[in-house]
């Protein structure tokens, strides 16, 4: 029985008056890849930003390893929060590398900074890591010297660099063109089959069919079905699921029913 | 014609250089002490104003208009006639008899550094918010503290924006500080005004005056422009 990786709790999360999550309780086992889907503003991005605190909870509580960000009265402590951080690792949409660093300076900032690591050190982790996504011969360029699939092979290095027990994905392919989706999608799918604990949200089907343990739908705030993932592209049970699954297959009949 | 006539530049060249020479020096010691007492500021200010303590923002803001509501020749007159006697005045409660009293230098570095750092604090805090706040998310995902990642992540990035902004006030403050000849800093414009004042080449007086201070700013800009083009290119 592999043991409990993330444990959310009643998660709630409102921007002022809006509840953009409304009470979700997920339990993710060590090793577990579950992916996240679901329609634009249903709040799968707040969701994952919940699971390393980059959006504090309204209510309800996230535990890493058994680790509660917060302690049990909420009080809100940000080296406590800092330090839990670095076991979750995180890829974004938009990249987001440090312009004004090389790659390799890149994955080895917070090595040093943050896990105090020597700069030779730092260095080797770096090597290791940017070697594993496919860019040995481009650790010394600028991020603005690399294609976009690169840059975002590079974020998936500096996080790993990390050495985290979880890896967030939010959309990591969205941003990039066609012909480059791939590239990142073997370093996610090489990563997979290492056996991290991945929570992915991607508008990539096939690709959440084939690396999810778990697929979770997202409607509005709310789990609407969860399942493994054969059963839940072939047998959705729920009618917005369904509806769902054939908007993203079809989108040729969407334009249709829109025009 | 008589004017033309008696001009006499060689003299007042001959006699003029010296003095401007050393009143120079004390405008560029001025201008450090006064750009470093500004960059300072500037960055606490501009660290307050995005800090979350409303109070703290208001106070900040309060004082930022102040000082660029006031003429800066005013908070120089200030700052040396004034600010040494309301601070002499605070003491005395505790120390009685205090009394303090600000060098021209002094209240002239002060003068000139508060009044810039009110506005370089502006020119800081627009940099540190143009930077994208994916960067400021990129770092906490990392594990940095907010602190951390606006030291080491945000406003070396923010930096980069904020030089060649930077290098223009400078400039600026060189010229200004022919203001503190008004308190009596024996910089260039005050030696200039007594020479004139005792020879009567007041033409050649203050003409030489304005090539000093051209000779001094027109390389400077010059300068800055290479630095700004040079960043630019960096990206
Ligand atoms: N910082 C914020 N302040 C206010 N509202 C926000 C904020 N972040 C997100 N929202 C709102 O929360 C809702 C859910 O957003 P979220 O980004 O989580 O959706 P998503 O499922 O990731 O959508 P997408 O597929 O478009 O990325 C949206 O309506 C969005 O406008
Ligand atoms: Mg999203």
């Amino acid at each position: 029985m592999a043991k409990t990786m993330i444990e959310v709790e009643k998660l709630h999360k409102s921007f002022g008056e809006n509840e953009i999550l409304k009470g979700l309780d997920i339990e993710i086992k060590q090793g577990e890849k579950v992916v996240i889907i679901g329609p634009s503003g249903s709040g799968k991005s707040t969701f994952l930003r919940c699971l390393n605190y980059l959006e504090e909870p309204t209510s309800g509580r996230v535990k890493i390893e058994g680790h509660y960000f917060v302690d049990p009265h909420g009080k809100y402590n940000e080296k406590h929060i800092a330090s839990l951080r670095t076991e979750v690792g995180m890829v974004f949409q938009r990249f987001n590398l440090f312009p004004n660093m090389t790659a390799i300076e890149n994955v080895m900032a917070a090595q040093i900074k943050i896990r105090k690591k020597s700069k030779e050190e730092a260095k080797k982790t770096a090597e290791k890591y940017l070697i594993k996504v496919g860019l040995g011969e481009r650790m010394d360029h600028y991020p603005r010297q690399l294609s976009g699939g690169q840059q975002q092979r590079v974020a998936i290095a500096r996080a790993l660099a990390m050495e985290p027990k979880v890896m967030l994905f939010d959309e990591a392919t969205s941003a990039l063109d066609p012909e480059l989706v791939g590239e990142v999608l073997n370093v996610i799918r090489d990563l997979a089959r290492e056996g991290m604990t991945m929570v992915l949200v991607t508008h990539e089907m096939r690709f959440a069919e084939e690396v999810g343990d778990r697929i979770i739908f997202m409607d509005k705030g709310v789990i609407v079905e969860e399942g493994h993932p054969k059963e839940f592209f072939h047998h959705p049970k729920h009618e917005r699921t369904k509806a769902f699954i054939n908007k993203v297959e079809h989108p040729e009949l969407l334009k249709e029913n829109v025009n | 014609m008589d004017i033309i006539q008696n001009l006499d530049f060689g003299a007042a060249l001959h006699d003029l250089t010296p003095m401007l020479w050393s009143g120079l020096w004390i405008a560029l010691e001025a201008t450090i002490c006064g750009f470093i007492i500004a960059f300072v500021l500037g960055t606490v200010i501009a660290i307050g104003r995005i800090s979350k303590s409303k109070i703290l923002r208001g106070v900040l803001v309060v004082f930022l208009e102040i000082i660029r509501g006031t003429p800066l020749l005013v908070q120089l007159v200030y700052m040396y006639y004034v600010a040494p006697l309301l601070i002499s005045l605070v003491v005395q409660i505790w120390t009685p008899g205090y009394q303090l009293s600000f060098s021209p230098f002094i209240a002239g570095a002060l003068g000139l550094g508060i009044n810039y750092g009110c506005y370089l604090s502006e020119v800081i805090r627009a940099s540190i918010l143009s930077v994208d706040r994916g960067q400021t998310e990129a770092a906490l995902a990392l594990g940095y503290t907010s602190r951390q990642s606006l030291w080491s992540i945000v406003i070396p990035q923010a930096t980069r924006s904020a030089v060649p902004v930077f290098g223009n006030y400078l400039v600026m403050m060189i010229k200004d500080t022919s203001l503190l000849a008004f308190i009596t800093v024996n910089e260039l414009l005050l030696r200039a005004q007594t020479y004139a004042s005792q020879t009567f080449l007041t033409i050649e007086s203050y003409t030489i005056l304005a090539i000093a201070y051209l000779i001094i700013s027109l390389p400077l800009a010059q300068l800055m422009g290479l630095l700004e083009r040079r960043l630019a290119k960096r990206g």
